[in-house]
């Protein structure tokens, strides 16, 4: 008896091998259809390239890190196979026209949300799987990890991760590239927004808390807001920093709930967190007046849907909203919605749009330079010669400045009404009014 | 005002620590095995409330019995593949089992249920609040607390009063003595380890209410309740319960009081000052 019970146990223990080597699978099944492509390629030499996408697969934010490599799969595939019909770049022609038609192959790595675990990765992506570059799902924390190897080897790496810090000089990369914009912009466009909102629609925001995660997103966010709070003349009622990852926010609220003030603005980068905040409210009977967010929690499908009606009427800042008139995003929304890829059904949100456009960036490089020799892929990638309309991000430009900085991006603020974001700031591009205050929920 | 609100959600917090607690001292007091896999034993409990509740529509008070059924048994299938042998070899090895158990767990639970926050989709018994004026109660809250209150009750007469209880503490005082007087040792030891399974089972329901459901959730509330253990005393049931009653109100008053990014130093200042007091922990002998 015992001994069928140590089988059924070791059995058991081989399922969760099985579950830690999932990323592997995922990895072998992305690279199967590059590598499909691959044998049909014009040119032997360079039938294939390997890009490293580093995303967390495991861990906290295991559920946005597989849908973004989800995404990646996705944009390979268009980039790998002809789909004239689109007007997305790279997507009209198979594989990269200027290397032969190569096809890109992803070579996927689990970074556990763990900067430990991204350095060792990313060792291993460029010295193992002979990667030509590096991009996926990072925060500021981890690329700053990773970007320590990726200067050792003279690989390019691009990620999303917004703080200032990356790209003001604090450290002297030259193959760290940033496309999107900083915090300094997203929270810049927040306060616009608020002052926006009284001007317009006579908001009457007089007071502000902050409530920030004490990771670096939320250390480098706060003293952002406070400085910018002096500024437009908001009055800083609670500034909160909170350990992230804990059992419980009974004292964050209580607080901000004997502030009241007029808009929360909250860092929140781990969805529980988030979604402790907000039940703790509720419990509290407290709707908060408006809540801004700064992307992290509030643009992850899992808080989204937890949250359910709830959510509605909260804001955040971002790069990308999916009603904005462009035709590329309508063609990669309906591609999405579509995808055998798409495993958990969910929309298109700002978090994913933004890492897997790095890919398409990558492909356009590879395809100016018309080689993977990585010296000629960053000029490619700094000195970009082709058609900006055809990313997948509404951006004026892309003009990078000393430090790896694209100068030319910028946000928007949307608000989540009827279950999907809506742009409500810059009001050019503004799709709905911007509701304010926000409906007291149900308790 | 303020500060009742405070007190009062402090006790409830700290309910959840003390639940956890418990089921790790009740390994460590009987068998001197630090349990690392009791956050992942609450995080079975809690996707078995899940489940539950989402394909049968239960509520997770309902869900519990099930819920602490099951992982009593698994407790017991977890004792006699793995724990019973290591018992048997080093003494680091008998620490570090429980450990790669817990990480086999979350990968496996990672691989079955998938890694994204889940919150109950059925309607429950226990929900929203009711004000009292000076008091807001939230219902959901409620149910930790009772529960704590049950298991440590439970816990307290099962050991002093039962022919089995009395094995048990027998065993975990001298396990050698306690066979030469008839008793099963690896009995005792099978049983004990399968109630604090089954008490993080029951707890993971209760968490549920209030709390969202994914594979790492053990971790955030295991360190806490190591700490209520030393301070309460490794291997008391009673000190365990009312350290992590303590710990929550620590928790909740530094963060009200003084800075709410501080409240952990509350937590662990009442820790080191306790056991500069009673190095082996208020009950700890």
């Amino acid at each position: 008896m015992k001994k069928l019970l140590c089988a059924i146990l070791t059995l058991a223990m081989m399922f969760s091998l099985v579950a830690c080597g999932g990323n592997n699978a995922a990895n072998t099944g992305a690279n199967a259809g590059a590598d499909a492509g691959a044998d049909t390629g014009s040119d032997a030499a360079v039938d294939t390239i390997k890009i490293g996408v580093l995303s967390p697969l495991t861990g906290n934010s295991a559920q946005l890190g597989n849908q973004v490599v989800e995404m990646f799969q996705l944009m390979a595939d268009i980039i790998n196979e002809e789909h004239p019909e689109l007007s997305m770049t790279m997507a009209a022609t198979a594989g990269i026209p200027s290397m032969g038609g190569a096809q890109i192959e992803l070579v996927v790595a689990d970074h556990k949300s763990d900067a430990t675990t991204a350095v060792s990765e990313a060792k291993r992506l460029i010295t193992e799987e002979n990667v030509v570059a590096i991009t996926g799902e990072f925060t500021s924390a981890q690329i700053k990890a990773v970007a320590v190897v990726t200067e050792q080897y003279g690989i390019p790496l691009l990620g999303s991760g917004s703080a200032v810090t990356l790209t003001d000089g604090t450290n002297d990369w030259e193959w760290f590239l940033r496309h999107g914009v900083t915090d300094q912009t997203y929270i810049k466009d927040t306060f616009d927004y608020m002052a926006y909102l009284n001007e317009e629609f006579d908001a009457g925001i007089k007071t502000i808390a902050l409530i920030s995660e004490d990771s670096e997103f939320g250390a480098n966010i706060y003293p952002i807001e406070e400085k910018l709070a002096a500024e437009y003349g908001f009055e800083v009622v609670e500034n909160i920093k909170y350990t992230s990852g804990v059992t419980n926010l009974t004292a964050e609220v209580m607080k901000v709930k004997k502030a009241d003030p007029d808009a929360l603005l909250m860092a929140s980068g781990v969805v529980s967190d988030a979604l402790l905040f907000f039940s703790t409210c509720k419990e509290q009977q407290y709707t908060p007046n408006y809540v801004l967010g700064q992307r992290g929690a509030f643009i992850q499908s899992d808080f989204l849907a937890a949250m359910g009606e709830d959510a509605n009427y909260m804001c955040t800042s971002g790069s990308w909203a999916a009603d904005i008139d462009k035709s590329t995003i309508k063609e990669m929304i309906d591609l999405w919605a579509n995808s055998e890829y798409n495993s958990t059904g969910i929309a298109l949100l700002d978090s994913h749009v933004k890492d897997v456009m790095l890919l398409q960036y990558l492909a356009m490089a590879l395809d100016q330079a018309g080689t993977s020799e990585p010296e000629a892929l960053r000029e490619a990638l700094l000195n970009p010669e082709y058609d900006m309309d055809g990313l997948l991000i509404e951006w004026a430009g892309i003009e990078f400045n000393e430090y790896g900085q694209n100068t030319k991006s910028n946000g928007v603020i949307t608000q989540r009404v009827d279950g999907a974001y809506k742009t409500v700031y810059p009001g050019a591009g503004a799709s709905i009014e911007p509701v304010y205050p926000i409906p007291e929920w149900d308790y | 005002m303020i500060f009742l609100q405070g007190l009062y959600e402090g006790i409830i917090n700290g309910s959840i620590l003390a639940l956890i607690a418990m089921g790790i001292a009740l390994v460590w007091g009987v068998m001197n095995i630090l349990s690392f896999s009791q956050g992942e034993f609450l995080m079975l409990g809690m996707f078995i409330s899940y489940y539950a509740n989402k394909l049968l529509g239960l509520d997770p008070i309902l869900a519990m019995p099930i819920s602490a059924g099951i992982m009593f048994c698994v407790g017991i299938l977890i004792y006699k593949t793995v724990i019973a042998r290591a018992l048997k070899g080093p003494i680091l090895s008998q620490r570090l089992i429980t450990f790669a158990l817990s990480m086999v767990l979350v990968y496996t639970a990672q691989l079955c249920f998938g890694p994204e926050y889940k919150g109950l989709q059925n309607p429950v018994i226990f929900k929203g609040s009711i004000n009292l004026g000076f008091v807001i109660i939230a219902k959901e809250k409620l149910v930790p607390f009772v529960l704590a209150l049950i298991v440590a009750g439970l816990m307290f007469w099962f050991l002093r009063y039962t022919r089995m209880g009395k094995s048990i503490q027998a065993t975990s005082m001298d396990r050698y003595a306690a066979s030469l007087v008839g008793i099963d040792p690896d009995r005792a030891y099978t049983i004990a380890f399968g109630m604090a399974s089954a008490v993080a089972g029951a707890a993971g329901c209760a968490l549920t209410y209030y709390y969202y459901t994914f594979p790492n959730v053990g971790a955030t509330y295991q360190l806490w309740g190591f700490i209520a253990v030393a301070m309460g005393g490794f291997g008391s049931i009673t000190g365990a319960f009312l350290s992590g009653l303590i710990m929550g109100i620590a928790d909740t008053l530094t963060g009200l009081y003084i800075n709410t990014a501080i409240k952990y130093i509350g937590i662990c200042v009442v820790f080191l000052v306790t056991i500069s007091f009673r190095p082996k922990g208020i009950f700890g002998k």
